[in-house]
């Protein structure tokens, strides 16, 4: 019998063409109550969401209708990412899409398979936004919109456009359930870390701070309206080993202003540890520079 | 080992109340525990029994005989101790809880039904060793709730159990007067509690 309308039948075969591609890269994995989606990384490494591999001795996952064991590689509590590594699990590994790839109103399929069986749901892309820190100090490089009613079960789901590129991964973020749509560069971010420390290594300075408002005469010197006073030093940390002492009021990290606790969580949360960094601080009224080794954070 | 302790021998106890049947009912638990009972204001006695309900009270305080109210609620038992009395029991006391609470007065100690909560002082808050308020275990959880973990995880990195940890995560939420875990973490920040 003809299809009485072509076009429509083209599109949705499309649709149900890109969920089937997207689908071969996607496995289930059990290490909660309840299995969740991972993406293939690599051949042998899955991307999912941390908080569902809590049962790290007991990790496995489906591909097809094999279920294999599965490694912790790392996790990242403050993104909600985690890396398996799977042994001989000939995984397809996933497309990504590029930050130029991913386009303000371009359809979008969140597809997901927590129980080997691929489901999907359609919507668009609605908004591309900066990034933003989490209060964990985890750094997520875009905020990424979609028009997709979510339902429980989305974790670790892949939303695609329609050349079966993946723009990210829905993971709970570490907001209370809470579903965040993290993109591919972070995913990609994270998993190099995760593949070469186990963790995301962030900077730490071993410095507990207060933003405090600059009045008057240390407004002036400082130049700025606001700073972190410097309320404790850990013994033995780089703050301590840069010689900061109590009473200082921290103005700046590497030319970035510390005017909030989030200044510094984000110069911080990138491309900080073991370098030395230039601090500005005031001491005493006046301004002085010195030079200070970024550790990890603990 | 120390030999059976005879049992306390009370001396006088004044009565005081306006209902006979109280009057009547206690005469016969105490004349029962062959102790005698005063019927008369004045005399020298040893202890007193206040029924609170239906009498004003006896002098009370220093120099006066220790009185043992005998109470409908926990509140006329604070309102009776706050005047001076030395005890407090139910009005549905038995002869011998009302014998041991005579006996503890006669000896100068206090007796109070342990079911007045309210009447004990209220436990001293637990002494923190931080200038911040927190103990050394909260600053722990905390360092590690910075982090993003789980109560599980928290348990895990403290071999605690996760319960503990979200006991601790609880009072942690607590002194710093938010509801949820980001909020603390960013509190805690502000504070200069986390170290970044």
């Amino acid at each position: 019998m003809p299809t009485e309308f072509p076009a429509l039948t083209a599109f949705s075969d499309a649709l149900a063409g890109v969920t089937a591609q997207v689908g071969t890269h996607l496995v289930a994995v059990s290490g909660r109550r309840w299995p969740i989606t991972g993406i293939a990384f690599a051949p042998d490494l899955v991307l999912t969401a941390a908080h569902a591999t809590e049962r790290e001795e007991s990790l496995r996952v489906q591909v097809g209708d094999r279920s294999l064991p599965a490694q912790l590689v790392g996790r990242d509590p403050g993104l909600d990412v985690a890396l398996l590594r799977v042994a001989d699990a000939g995984l397809s590994p996933a497309r990504w899409a590029t930050p130029t790839e991913r386009r303000v109103g371009a359809l979008i399929l969140a597809v997901s398979r927590p129980r080997g069986t691929v489901r999907t749901r359609l919507g668009v892309l609605s908004a591309v936004e900066p990034g933003f820190l989490t209060p964990w100090g985890a750094s997520v490089d875009a905020t990424l919109q979609a028009d997709i009613s979510l339902r429980p079960g989305m974790a670790g789901a892949a939303v695609a456009d329609v050349e079966g590129r993946i723009l990210g991964m829905y993971v709970s973020g570490g907001f209370r359930e809470r579903r965040v749509l993290l993109p591919a560069e972070t995913l990609s971010r994270v998993a190099t870390e995760l593949l070469a420390h186990g963790r995301v290594r962030r900077g730490y300075l071993g410095v507990g701070t207060q933003p405090v408002r600059l009045q008057g005469a240390s407004r002036a010197a400082a130049a700025q309206d606001a700073g972190l006073l410097v309320v404790s030093v850990e013994a033995g940390g780089p703050s301590d080993a840069a010689g900061l002492a109590l009473g200082d009021v921290l103005l700046s990290l590497d030319g970035t202003a510390l005017l909030d606790i989030g200044d510094l969580l984000a110069r911080l949360a990138r491309d900080a540890v073991g370098r030395s960094l230039p601090l500005k601080l005031l001491r005493g009224g006046r301004v002085e520079e010195l030079s200070i080794a970024v550790g990890v954070r603990p | 080992m120390p030999g059976p302790v005879a049992p306390p021998s009370l001396g006088r106890v004044l009565l005081v109340t306006s209902d006979p049947l109280i009057r009547a009912g206690l005469a016969g638990l105490l004349s029962g525990a062959g102790i005698s009972v005063a019927v008369e204001p004045g005399q020298p006695v040893d202890v007193a029994v206040w029924d609170t309900a239906s009498a004003p009270p006896p002098p009370l305080g220093p120099g006066a005989a220790p009185v043992l109210a005998l109470v409908t609620s926990e509140a006329d038992a604070r309102a009776a101790l706050a005047r001076g009395a030395s005890g407090a029991v139910l009005r549905t006391v038995d002869g011998a809880t009302l014998h041991a609470a005579l006996g503890a007065l006669e000896r100068g100690l206090l007796a109070v039904e342990r079911t007045f909560t309210s009447l004990r002082p209220a436990p001293e808050p637990a002494r923190s060793s931080t200038a911040e308020g927190f103990t050394p275990r909260e600053r722990e959880v905390l360092a590690l709730l910075a982090r993003g973990l789980s109560n599980r995880e928290i348990g895990e990195a403290l071999e605690i159990s996760a319960h503990t940890a979200k006991f601790h995560v609880n009072a942690i939420l607590q002194k710093l007067g938010v509801e949820r875990r980001t909020e603390a973490v960013v509190r805690a920040a502000r504070l200069g509690l986390v170290t970044l």
